[in-house]
């Protein structure tokens, strides 16, 4: 009976709450609005994790990092120290953030958090990567940049990384060639001269390929102002007007 | 229409509602009003103020109602109101501000086979009288929600908006974790 009647006065509460105006509902409109803005949140997070992970990939190649995976498991560690792990981490977040805003939609919660992660990240990586590899997206706006918002021309102003001083890695000018040694120009010292020991194993191709006033990218130990190479590779002329722009910059 | 008509859905029924007809409302609140403060006495097992929170959960519904889409279930998105309602009363008590739910990470087979289904139903229904209280509120949900409330793991899964086989996983703990307190009870 006292149950009956507590499910009597919610009802007659509830109905005279909305005849009398109290409760009203919200407008259609309202909520599409709502959907639109929560679509777009979605679809510009997504955008800006792809830049951001396009802009890795183009630095990485514009800065020479990505041949240091060719020099083996030392140059795979070399690559390590010099990646900008930063950049990395925001793009994480980003897709962390991303797979929040899809949840709110059907197809995303369906889905569990672990795989809808992988899948946002094999995106990213997939779309990141191939517009910087497969499209002259970042190279245009490299060459536009100094005409771009000022946000996106000092961020790609910072695409072309310098090598970390000190670790043995470098760009510099080759001035003299000799047996399992070169005399190099270092262009992370303001043009200071250095010895580099190459590597015993070597191929006999690239030592040849090697002429005085190349630049190279040379990965190594540092020890005593001596790099102990483990792996050397020339510089394609195409990117050394670059190259020159940037260390102007770095180190005027 | 003769809205005291039991056969017409719920989902006319918020037709009618979102073209204006405010009376209707009412038989919907007839029509769950039970079946949701029976969900949150048993999800809260703490909480008294049951009545007025499944009041907020259909003044909720009505200020929402424009947002429903009338090809889906209703039952599954009123439900939905009530969960994240009973949700915020349980976070006001336990102060969790950050929770990550493993259970949602990984897929796991799903096994709602309807034969077990029929046998478990009474068994269990006499072991969450004997032990729910003893749970946690994540595992308490999913058992009061398939198991008093008869919903399938599909709209569980729709209500709490988690995949279906996560559904799966908490159910199968819910039960171990039931009888493993009912068992220790019995010590």
């Amino acid at each position: 009976m006292e149950k009956e009647e507590t499910q009597i006065n919610i009802k007659d509460k509830i109905l005279n709450e909305i005849q009398s105006g109290d409760i009203s509902m919200r407008p259609r409109f309202q909520f599409t609005l709502r959907l639109i803005a929560l679509s777009a949140l979605t679809f510009f997070i997504l955008l800006i994790s792809v830049f951001i992970l396009t802009f890795i990939s183009f630095s990485a190649r514009i800065s020479h990092h990505d041949e240091l995976l060719g020099f083996g498991f030392r140059g795979f560690l070399a690559f390590l120290l010099v990646f900008p792990w930063f950049f990395l981490i925001v793009d994480i977040i980003l897709i962390f953030l991303l797979e929040r805003c899809l949840r709110n939609f059907k197809f995303g919660y369906r889905f569990p958090v672990f795989y809808l992660f992988l899948v946002l990240l094999s995106a990213v990586l997939i779309f990141g990567l191939g517009l910087d590899r497969g499209t002259s997206f970042n190279d245009s706006i490299l060459e536009r940049r100094e005409h771009l918002p000022r946000p996106i021309g000092n961020f790609y102003n910072q695409a072309n990384r310098p090598m970390i001083k000190g670790e043995g890695l470098c760009f510099c000018k080759i001035l003299a060639i000799g047996n399992k040694k070169l005399i190099v120009e270092d262009s992370r010292k303001g043009g200071t001269v250095i010895d580099v020991l190459l590597p015993n194993d070597l191929p006999l191709e690239i030592f040849e390929s090697l002429t005085i006033g190349d630049t190279v990218l040379i990965a190594g130990q540092e020890r005593d102002g001596v790099i102990e190479a483990f792996g050397i590779r020339n510089i394609p002329n195409m990117h050394l007007e670059r190259l020159e722009i940037r260390e102007q910059s770095i180190y005027r | 229409m003769n809205k005291d008509d039991t056969d017409i859905t719920d989902e006319s029924i918020v037709m009618l509602v979102q073209k204006g007809d405010k009376e209707a409302f009412g038989l919907l609140v007839d029509r769950y009003q039970n079946k949701l403060a029976r969900y949150g006495r048993k999800f809260l097992s703490r909480v008294e103020d049951i009545e007025d929170m499944v009041q907020n959960v259909f003044i909720s519904a009505y200020e929402n109602i424009q947002n429903f889409d009338v090809t889906l279930k209703f039952s599954s998105w009123i439900y939905r109101i009530a969960h994240n309602t009973f949700v915020n009363a349980l976070r006001k008590n336990t102060k969790s501000f950050l929770t990550i739910d493993f259970d949602t990470l990984l897929s796991h087979p799903v096994y709602d086979d309807p034969d077990i289904k029929e046998r478990e139903q009474k068994e269990m229904r006499v072991l969450i009288d004997q032990g729910l209280e003893d749970i946690s509120s994540k595992y308490r949900e999913v058992l009061v929600l398939h198991y008093l409330e008869e919903i399938s793991y599909k709209d569980i899964a729709e209500i709490l908006q988690v995949p279906i086989g996560t559904i799966g996983i908490r159910i199968k703990r819910a039960k171990e974790a039931l009888r493993e307190k009912i068992d220790q009870k019995k010590i």
